[in-house]
């Protein structure tokens, strides 16, 4: 292979946004050693909240110009901006509407978790420098996660994201919660990244080769009679190991701990960034790799167990809760639940259990209805956690419900603000979560045999209304439960609005976001 | 220094609701003019913008006969009810103006939305509010009948939910196009019929309605959030919110499914008696006021809609004017249980006994509706349930016969809870009013101040209106019933061999000009 310098700043180019975001993470981490104050560490979080929206910015700036709602095909990928290659000829990453689109997800749930944080890592005491650093670092490697078409790009941008979050959650490192917490995540992270990687070498070992793309045409070509045990293990192995990552029933049993220890805000960035960068993993490796009928057949019934599994424990358990993180945990895993309904869907229509006319629209439909999905919890949970961290003050830890009481009356508009979030979370019209909820109905009532799916969500969408009536029956029907004053900062409040101004505007006026993520569905050639 | 800037906040809502409750019913005299002259039973006043398009959702407005009826009803209640929350709510008054304002743009919407996905976005907002009406500043058990109240609306709207995007596919497939839109999906009924999956969204549909109706057995939430809602809460509860549901059968269900319809009457019709004789034997037995108003609530509305589905033009006509006229009656006897309420604080009927001699001008007010709830002549119940009665008697045909028993047996047992009707309210009329004064604390009761009095003088006006001169509510309702009737249902049923005595199609009455022809079916009857 000759190294062809034209091609190496092309691939450069399509990375700014990467790069750049790099380059304010080790920025940051060398100047962390010298911030020692408040004022610092404040000038720091402000920094980095800069950098990724200035990442945000970057990401939007070079697709712009690009003709159509997400560019021309190229022949390697048809939807694809672009395909960055290798030795093979085969795309490692994929810049197309599904990267930008999460990507941007990705990039604004960082925002809105620093912001919403600045604060709580001093009542912390928690706030050293190197926690933005690593922040970012997460940021960095679900933004590759998202546009890897490679196991082996999967594996390091699933990693980098992965350890970043390790040590975040552990971050409050006096805390037993917090060691706790991570102790859980990272042994249950890593023996999950363990399932996935041994998966995707039985992949390999089956088809003799490490790439989606490559993976699709051998699976396209047919398989002798002996790999195809390999491969059903392999996708057994990578559905166990999505399962984990993505949090779903029954791979969910860290989740609780993970996200009532972590600090709110690494929560917050775990139930949104993380779990975008999950998702995004997810659909790549089964709506690329194993889209072949026969493969498709085998994951979509998988999945179909693991969504209505996710979708009823994780509702039933939420309305036992009584811390709300543990509540907002398991309110997480049902909506996994929900959102897997659009992988489904998609897999329904590639196992060919929906007729041709409906077919190649019900694989779209699956999937952008998962990248709407994601869009719309991204703003609706950063939301409710930035408001469960207007609760944290000196000496009072304000996650259980009870400390939700009273609010409408000591602060009417953040009360208000959470009702939206909690009614978006319920998938109530009006608001984002429901436009979100409608795509996912939509793609698997198409047909497909998974109908019933929807009759299920639609039933625990009624139970979690009740768990979230309960937050707002403390906020606007019972006495204030202390008088010590709301933890309010400037920058909390701008998370707050964002995420607010987000929610409805998605609920309202949905059709820009409609029209975006349509641009998406185009990842399968 | 304070003070003003607080009235201004306090009352600021209240000006808001009363320019807003004003003007929307003048602009719907208009609408009534324009009804007045209008043959041709579609539309009106149709507002059309483009809103998703990539979804195929406009915002879609417009109203026909009976919805008219019912945004008037709206209207006319939520002012009644906001005028008889002046004394009863002393707290947090600004959030109550808010959410009451709230509850009525979703009322009003659901009942002119002529798109179905507005439709459910009005339909399942206006909970909201109606949830923090009565949880916030509702009775001892107000969390409990709330949270009761917003589940089971939502259990059977999100079922309602898959119903209505399943109907989206299927217009696909029929027009060609997959649209929202209200009016074309009207013209689906011919096409369900043959439909694989128009059993299951007939009943998805069937549970959304049912449970806002509510129909027997999902009624259980009524008496919780009636009893335990503010009295203007009840009211319009009672009033508005229950006919969401017997609109959404009028205005969806029967139309769009008239084969369904048909297959299902057996069990409809089932459900619609054992409601009526049910609810009204419960009633019966109740010692708290409020509690037996809202099970009468369950019989009435069991009748509404055991005229809907007897697919005659008498009996739809009576159950659009029994929608109505349960809202006149139900309404002014929550907003009378609310007057006794705020002097005593207490709805025990056995509190009381003798009031007629402490508040004469009450007991006059209270013996009208009373008589309008149980169908006297020269009131409006009557008319109602009178039409329901004929529309009911006229049915023939398998479907209507219950394992072979004689279709005649429903107006038996409809005509079983007017007697039981009249056997409750009497008896709490008697119980309450008549007899010496036997409680020491009912001695001193105020009579009825000039504004409960004006909270209920427009409802008795329109009670006397409609049971003496009934002719203007049928010319409106007309129209849309015939073309619901003789262009929707009857053509699907003549085509799949429905197992109903159908009306010949050379009887099928020309559309009336409304106001002027001879009203058809068996209308003439009822006058």
């Amino acid at each position: 292979m000759t190294f062809d310098t034209a091609s190496y700043v092309r691939d450069l180019y399509w990375l700014i946004p990467e790069l750049w975001l790099t380059l304010v993470g080790f920025a940051l981490l060398a100047a962390s050693p010298y911030i020692r104050d408040g004022a610092g560490r404040r000038i720091a979080a402000w920094a980095s909240a800069a950098g990724q929206a200035v990442a945000l910015v970057l990401l939007f700036a070079l697709y712009a110009g690009v003709s159509g709602v997400f560019g021309p095909a190229t022949p390697e990928a048809p939807g694809a901006i672009y395909a960055m290659q290798f030795a093979h000829g085969r795309p490692l990453l994929l810049i197309d509407g599904f990267a930008i689109v999460l990507k941007a997800v990705v990039l604004v749930a960082g925002i809105l978790a620093t912001l919403m944080g600045i604060r709580l890592l001093e009542t912390e005491r928690i706030g050293r420098g190197e926690f933005h650093a690593v922040l970012v670092f997460a940021v960095v490697g679900a933004m590759f996660l998202i546009s890897s078409t490679d196991f082996i790009t999967i594996f390091v941008g699933l990693e980098t994201m992965s350890l970043s979050v390790y040590l975040l959650v552990g971050w409050a490192k006096d805390s037993r919660k917090s060691n706790e917490a991570a102790l859980k995540y990272f042994l249950l992270g890593a023996f999950a990244g363990g399932l996935l990687l041994y998966g995707m070498s039985l992949a390999y070992g089956a088809t003799g080769t490490t790439n989606l793309f490559g993976l699709q045409q051998a699976l396209a070509a047919g398989t002798p009679e002996s790999g195809r045990w390999l491969l059903t293990l392999a996708i057994l192995f990578m559905v166990v190991g999505c399962g984990f990552k993505i949090a779903a029933v029954p791979f969910h049993v860290w989740t609780p701990d993970a996200y009532e220890g972590a600090p709110t805000l690494v929560t917050s960035f775990m139930a949104t960034a993380v779990k975008t960068a999950a998702f995004a993993m997810a659909l790549r490796i089964f709506l690329l790799g194993f889209d072949a009928p026969a493969q498709a057949a085998q994951w979509t019934w998988l999945f179909g167990i693991l969504a209505a599994l996710s979708m009823t424990v994780g509702n039933v358990i939420a309305v036992l809760q009584d811390n709300v993180k543990r509540m907002l945990a398991y309110s997480s895993i049902a909506h996994v639940g929900y959102a897997l309904m659009g992988l489904v869907a998609a897999g329904a229509a590639l196992a060919g259990w929906i007729p041709e006319p409906q077919r190649s629209l019900a694989i779209e439909l699956g999937q952008s209805s998962v990248v709407l999905y994601m869009v719309a919890y991204a703003f609706t949970a950063a939301g409710a956690f930035a408001v469960v961290i207007l609760l944290r003050r000196e000496g009072i830890e304000g996650d259980r419900i009870d400390d939700f009481s009273g609010m409408a009356r000591r602060a009417p508009g953040t009360a208000a603000v959470m009702l939206v979030f909690l009614l978006s979370l319920a998938g109530i019209p009006a608001t984002a979560g429901f436009i979100g909820k409608w795509w996912l109905f939509a793609s698997v009532l198409q047909g497909g045999g998974y109908r019933w799916l929807a009759v299920l969500a639609a039933l625990n969408t009624a139970v979690s209304l009740y768990y979230y009536l309960r937050v707002a029956v403390r906020m606007y029907m019972e006495i204030p439960a202390d008088e010590l004053p709301y933890a309010v900062t400037p920058s909390l409040t701008a998370a707050v609005a964002l995420a607010a101004i987000g929610t409805l505007a998605i609920g309202l006026w949905p059709e820009p976001v409609l029209r975006l993520v349509s641009g998406t569905a185009q990842l399968l050639p | 220094m304070n003070l003003p800037i607080l009235s201004v906040i306090t009352f600021l809502p209240l000006v808001a609701a009363l320019v807003i409750v004003f003007l929307v019913p003048k602009k719907n005299e208009k609408a009534i003019i324009h009804i007045a002259t209008w043959t041709n039973g579609g539309f009106q006043f149709v507002e059309v913008a483009s809103w998703i398009p990539s979804l195929g959702v406009q915002y879609k407005m417009g109203v026909d006969g009976v919805s008219l009826l019912l945004v008037v009803l709206t209207t006319l209640l939520s002012f009644i009810s906001i005028l008889a929350s002046w004394e009863a709510i002393k707290e947090r008054v600004k959030e109550y103006y808010v959410f009451f304002l709230l509850l009525e743009v979703g009322m009003i919407g659901v009942f002119s939305a002529l798109d179905l996905f507005l439709f459910y976005i009005f339909w399942e907002v206006m909970l909201v509010p109606m949830y923090f009406i009565i949880g916030v500043w509702g009775g001892p058990r107000k969390l409990y009948a709330a949270i009761k109240f917003f589940l089971y609306t939502l259990f059977g709207s999100v079922l309602m939910l898959l119903g209505i995007i399943a109907l989206y596919y299927f217009s696909g497939d029929v027009l060609g196009a997959r649209t929202f839109d209200i009016e074309k999906l009207l013209t689906l009924g011919p096409a369900t019929a043959t439909w694989s999956l128009a059993q299951w969204v007939f009943l998805a549909f069937f549970i959304g309605f049912a449970i806002k109706v509510p129909m027997f057995p999902f009624h259980t939430w009524l008496p919780d959030a009636h009893v335990e809602a503010p009295t203007a809460g009840s009211v319009i509860l009672a009033g508005v919110l229950l006919k969401m549901g017997t609109y959404g059968f009028y205005r969806f269900s029967v139309p769009m499914f008239p084969k369904q319809t048909v297959d299902n009457l057996w069990w409809l019709l089932s459900l619609c008696a054992i409601g009526i004789v049910y609810g009204a034997m419960v009633a019966l037995v109740q010692k708290d006021w409020k509690k037996l108003v809202a099970y009468s609530s369950v019989s009435h509305l069991g009748m509404t809609m055991i005229g809907l589905f007897a697919l005659t033009i008498a009996g739809i006509q009576g159950s659009v004017l029994q929608m109505i006229n349960h809202g006149i009656s139900t309404g002014a006897l929550f907003l009378i249980v609310g007057i006794v309420y705020e002097r005593r604080h207490t709805r025990e009927i056995s509190e009381y006994g003798g009031l007629a001699k402490v508040m004469p001008v009450f007991a006059i007010y209270f013996m009208i509706m009373t008589l309008s709830s149980i169908g006297l002549p020269t009131l409006n119940g009557f008319i109602g349930e009178v039409k329901i009665l004929l529309g009911i008697a006229q049915v023939g045909g398998e479907a209507f016969s219950f394992f072979g028993a004689s279709p005649y047996w429903w107006t038996v047992i409809a005509a079983t809870g007017i007697v039981l009707g009249a056997a409750y309210m009497l008896w709490l009329y008697q119980r309450t009013m008549f007899g010496p004064v036997t409680n020491p604390k009912n001695e001193r009761l105020p009579d009825l101040t000039l504004r409960e009095k004006w909270t209920l003088i427009p409802l008795v006006v329109l009670a006397f209106w409609i049971g003496l001169y009934p002719k203007p509510f049928f010319a409106i309702m007309d129209a849309p019933i015939h073309k619901l009737l003789y262009e929707q249902v009857v053509p699907v049923l003549r085509q799949t061999g429905a197992k109903v005595d159908l009306p010949n199609p050379a009887e099928a009455p020309a559309r009336p000009a409304a106001g002027h022809a001879a009203t058809p079916g068996g209308h003439g009857a009822a006058e």
